[in-house]
């Protein structure tokens, strides 16, 4: 992942940082043996970009994101959104910070299974300033047809659709996804890229996505790659790639 | 609708079995609140009505012969408002057709004038007329009970001579809301008539012009009861009186107050058990629900939902739960209120209010309800609202096992693949399993509290009248004759044995503790009449000192060997200290015994006699009644019969309604926590059992893992149950004791029984629905999704 391989978009150029993380660790205590998942991050995601992790399992991608979606606070290190101090803010300004900057797409989904695919999207609107309506986002990722339907009663891709859809619909300003197509096959996965793709150029969102698939770098700004707990390498692409135009 | 509102809905829909087994029990108990509450309401507000309208007195008191003068003087005493004298006589009726005697009771009024106290409210006729001497009023009970109407004549053995009297008037009174006539426990109508009669021909009969031998007394506001009652004594005192007494002691007031009390602990006591299983098991929902939403919750953190929106949401759910069932329990409590107090206008003979459901009771019921709902909700609550927003990205870590310390022992080896399962489930959660074996003990517990009562009704029934009391009637005498004369009554037709005895009314003291009662001297080798406590034992009645039974030796303090003062309220009236020689633990009634000789001696008179205990043959029984009826000397025969009869009447009206209502009651909690638990277990369970079926488990095998579970809970919740049971039992003897009756701790093992089966077909039905569960269990749908 040196070379961008193909360059239709101009890539964004850099603006201000809104993320600035130094010296993150994290270490979990798990009875007397702690794993440390990061063990010195220092990172910058600037207004507007598209960034890329890649890196190997149990590399710290995911810990990562985490903390600055503030889900999860660093051991020691510093982080801040804009003017939100992130390591010291309290749950409650965390909860705040999520629910007015941060979509999230996960790794497992985590749709409610209580709730048809418009209300999970709803789930998140209804707390949204300036939402789109969820029958819009959902029709964003291809899933107009399924607006009624339970999780229970969706494919694991189309589950992933409506996760995203959920984190779109709030238009919000980071967009951070863990795998957000990892269940899919190559035609949905180009889908669901092209709509985080458009929410990152239409709505200037700044996103960041976590893959194995190092094709999908070839989308975005930067591809950061993490290894054991560190950054490993940062490298900037001159040319986005369409995800139309990715192939893997 | 907000999408949380709906997933609320949505959760409720699913979990609709369990929702509606809480709400269910929480209708039960807010129902049994509403209907209980509501009718004491209407029966304290028609009581305070009732006795206002109608003047009841505060003070009574009774003596011989008292001039008309002294009426003034009691007047005059300090604090007294109103004073009514009044001839009050026992008499025996005599009813066309009737062999028994039935007791009455002849109260003087004064025709054409209200009384001033203790007013009877004439329901249909009218009062006597001046001149119109055989004319009467009676009482609505006995009148129903013996089909007595207006114009029907009846007649009475007045001071030994026999009159026919008619009936003009049918009415209530303050004074006999419950009626006991003399020597009855309880409340008889068919066999306690009152009477009341214009003063000058009833004077004239008693040989009783220009005094009297009854007073009333009303106080005047601020008055000292108590000030009043020593000058009422004082002044009576040479006229044979001297035990004045206030509402709290009339016969009456004091019985209907035992009941409002009765009830106001039934209010409170049967809802909040029902209160506290629905916090239980709503506890157990809850806690359940919150761990296995712990990633949605996270999600929804994630995604900015707050603590508090979150721990709203949960909260929600309980309350509406909680609100439902609060909401079908009032209507239902409503319903059964007016029945409640439909039963009551037959028992209490007062005019009833309406039911009176007050704002209060509505709110009262409602808001103990939620609070109990929050208080079982809080943790799980409390845990959802604290759960870490990165939980949402991790996968649920695979529970922990080991082996547990059973199977260390060596057991496992026994057991099966699926036995050892069912034995680390247990251990893994051992609290869990608690839990639930607590839970459907409760509903054990609560099946033996609703059914024990009858058990130790009948128990008491037995050792009173099989034991204690072996007469077949007592005959009391107008006034103490020589014994001599007393064992007369051995010739009447049919007696086939008769004791006499000697009875006095005293009053006991014992340091600043006082207590009235009737003291009765018997024979060391008294054969009909025996002591006997609740464990069969019977005693010989002392040859020297006092017997007291126990409720009495509370009252004053007393336990044996301490010395008491006695002071008699008739013949030679000194004190005198006497030994309790013995405390009996009686079952019915509060006695207080000593050997006749040494009664006599220190009442300082010859052989006398207050009456007698005689059993019959019962093929000429009648022939005694008729007989007995007209014999001048005696003044009430109360029939043992009779008694056991208003015993069982009493029963039938608190069992047959009170106590059905409970035990279907007790067993919908039963059913609701058992049926709960199973439930619980399943959906716990429900991924575990799907991956072993895709294993290639059959159906009945993975049954077998969660019934397992199952049985083994239910089997250690019974026994404890039972135990528990009996606990809870020993705190509603002391709730529910009150002066006459405290009812024993006696729980048949059939009731044991009843708890365990219903327990036990409870847990069966449960595991057979889950048992369909599993065989539906849809291996796809559930693997595919996390929870
Ligand atoms: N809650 C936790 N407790 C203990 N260790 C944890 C916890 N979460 C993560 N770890 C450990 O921290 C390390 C980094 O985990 P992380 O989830 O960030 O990896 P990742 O790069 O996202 O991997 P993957 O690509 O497999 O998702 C791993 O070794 C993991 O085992
Ligand atoms: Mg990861």
């Amino acid at each position: 992942m040196d070379q961008p391989v193909t360059g239709l978009l101009p890539s964004v150029p850099l603006r201000e940082a809104v993320f600035i993380a130094r010296g993150l660790t994290k270490a979990y205590r798990m009875g007397d043996v702690s794993v440390q998942a990061l063990r010195g991050v220092d990172l910058d995601l600037f207004d507007g970009e598209f960034a890329v992790l890649l890196g190997p399992s149990g590399s710290g991608k995911s810990t990562l994101l985490n903390i600055l979606g503030g889900l999860d606070t660093p051991t020691t290190g510093k982080v801040h959104y804009r003017d939100h101090d992130l390591f010291q803010a309290d749950d409650e300004a965390l909860t705040r910070y999520r629910r007015e900057h941060v979509g999230f797409v996960f790794q497992f989904y985590n749709l409610i299974p209580s709730l048809t695919a418009r209300e999970n999207v709803a789930l998140v609107t209804d707390i949204a300033e300036n939402p789109l309506r969820p029958e819009d986002a959902l029709e964003l990722v291809g899933l107009s047809a399924r607006l009624d339907h339970f999780p229970a009663q969706m494919s694991g891709g189309e589950q992933q659709r409506v996760a995203i859809a959920r984190a779109v619909a709030k238009r919000p300003d980071v967009l951070l996804c863990d795998e957000p197509t990892g269940a899919l096959d190559v035609h949905t996965g180009k889908v669901v890229l092209e709509v985080l793709a458009r929410a990152n150029v239409e709505l200037k969102t700044t996103v960041g996505v976590i893959t194995h698939n190092a094709a999908i770098g070839q989308m975005g700004d930067r591809v950061i790659t993490m290894h054991d707990g560190r950054i490993a390498t940062v490298t900037h692409n001159a040319t986005r790639a369409k995800a139309s135009d990715i192939s893997w | 609708m907000k999408a949380l509102t709906r997933k609320l809905l949505r959760d409720l829909v699913r979990m609709r079995g369990q929702a509606l087994a809480i709400a269910l029990v929480v209708a039960s108990g807010v129902a049994v609140f509403v209907s209980t509450m509501s009718a004491l309401d209407s029966l304290t507000a028609s009581r305070a009505n009732f006795y206002e309208h109608h003047r009841f007195a505060d003070v009574f008191a009774q003596a011989r012969r008292v001039p008309a003068a002294v009426t003034d003087r009691i007047a005059e005493i300090p604090g007294v408002g109103r004073v009514m004298d009044r001839i009050v006589a026992e008499v025996t009726i005599d009813l066309a057709g009737i062999d028994e005697p039935i007791v009455g009771r002849v109260i003087s009024i004064e025709p054409g004038k209200e009384p001033l106290l203790n007013v009877p409210y004439v329901r249909t006729g009218r009062l006597p007329l001046p001149g119109r001497d055989d004319e009467v009023l009676i009482n609505e009970a006995f009148a129903k009970a013996r089909s007595l109407s207006l114009g029907d004549r009846f007649r009475v053995l007045l001071n030994g001579r026999s009159k026919e009297l008619s009936i003009v008037g049918i009415a209530l009174s303050p004074e006999y809301v419950f009626q006991v006539g003399t020597g009855q426990l309880m409340p008889d109508d068919a066999r306690f008539g009152v009477i009341w009669m214009a003063r000058e021909p009833l004077s004239a009969a008693l040989d009783m012009a220009g005094v009297a031998n009854d007073f009333s007394i009303s106080l005047s506001r601020g008055a000292s009861e108590l000030d009043v009652m020593e000058s009422v004594d004082r002044v009576l005192s040479p006229y044979g009186g001297g035990g004045a007494y206030s509402r709290a002691r009339h016969p009456s007031d004091s019985m209907l107050a035992d009941e409002l009390r009765q009830l106001q602990t039934t209010a409170t006591l049967i809802p909040g058990i029902f209160l506290a299983v629905a916090a239980f098991l709503l506890n157990v929902v809850m806690t359940r629900t919150v761990q296995t939403e712990r990633t949605q919750i996270a999600t929804l953190k994630a995604f900015g939902y707050t603590s508090g929106e979150i721990a709203r949401h949960y909260l929600s759910l309980a309350v509406l739960l909680a609100g439902v069932g609060s909401l079908l329990g009032t209507g239902v409590g409503a319903a059964l209120g007016e029945a409640m107090l439909r039963l009551y206008a037959e028992y209490y003979k007062f005019p009833l209010t309406p039911l009176t459901i007050t704002f209060r009771t509505i709110a009262t019921g409602a808001a103990v309800t939620l609070a109990s709902a929050a208080v079982g909700a809080f943790r799980a609550v409390r845990k959802a609202a604290s759960e870490a927003p990165a939980e949402a990205m991790k996968p649920e870590p695979p529970a922990r096992f080991t082996k547990s310390w059973i199977e260390r022992l060596g057991v496992g080896k026994l057991l099966s693949p699926s036995g050892r399962m069912v034995l680390r489930n247990i251990a893994r959660r051992p609290l869990r399993a608690a839990l639930s074996i607590v839970g459907m003990s409760l509903a054990a517990a609560i099946l033996v509290v609703g059914m024990f009562s009858v058990d130790a009704f009948n128990f008491a029934l037995d050792v009173q009248f099989g034991m204690a009391q072996t007469e077949d009637a007592v005959v009391t005498f107008t006034q103490p004759i020589a014994q001599g004369a007393g064992t007369e009554l051995r010739h009447l037709p049919g007696v086939m044995q008769s004791e006499t005895f000697r009875a006095v009314g005293v009053t006991l003291r014992h340091g600043h503790r006082k207590w009235r009662t009737a003291l009765i001297g018997l024979p060391t080798d008294c054969q009909l009449k025996r002591l006997v406590d609740s464990d069969r034992n019977v005693y010989a009645i002392p040859p020297s000192g006092v017997a007291l039974g126990a409720t009495i030796a509370g009252k004053l303090g007393v336990s044996r060997g301490d010395v008491i003062s006695v002071t008699p309220m008739e013949g030679d009236k000194t004190t005198r200290d006497l030994t309790v020689s013995l405390i009996v633990d009686e079952v019915i009634g509060g006695s207080a015994v000593m050997e006749i000789g040494q009664l006599h001696r220190m009442l300082g008179e010859d052989l006398r006699a207050s009456g007698a205990f005689v059993s019959l043959d019962p093929a000429h029984e009648s022939r005694f009644y008729n007989r007995v009826k007209n014999v001048p000397a005696v003044m009430s025969v109360t029939m043992r019969r009779s008694q056991l009869e208003t015993f069982d009447k009493a029963l039938d009206r608190s069992v047959g309604v009170m106590r059905s209502i409970e035990i279907i009651l007790a067993s919908i909690i039963a059913f609701a926590v058992v049926y709960n638990n199973a439930r619980i277990a399943l959906a716990e369970r429900s991924r575990e059992l799907a991956s072993l079926r895709v294993l290639g488990f059959s159906r009945a095998e993975v049954s077998r893992i969660l019934l397992g579970e199952m049985a083994f809970a239910t089997l250690l919740a019974i026994p404890l149950g039972l135990f528990l049971g009996y606990a809870m039992a020993a705190g509603v003897v002391d709730a529910y004791a009150t002066e006459l009756l405290r009812i024993p701790l006696i729980v048949d093992p059939a009731t044991y029984a009843t708890a365990a089966l219903t327990v036990g077909i409870s847990a069966l039905l449960s595991a057979l629905i889950v048992r369909r569960r599993i065989d539906h269990l849809d291996l796809v749908g559930v693997l595919k999704t996390r929870d």
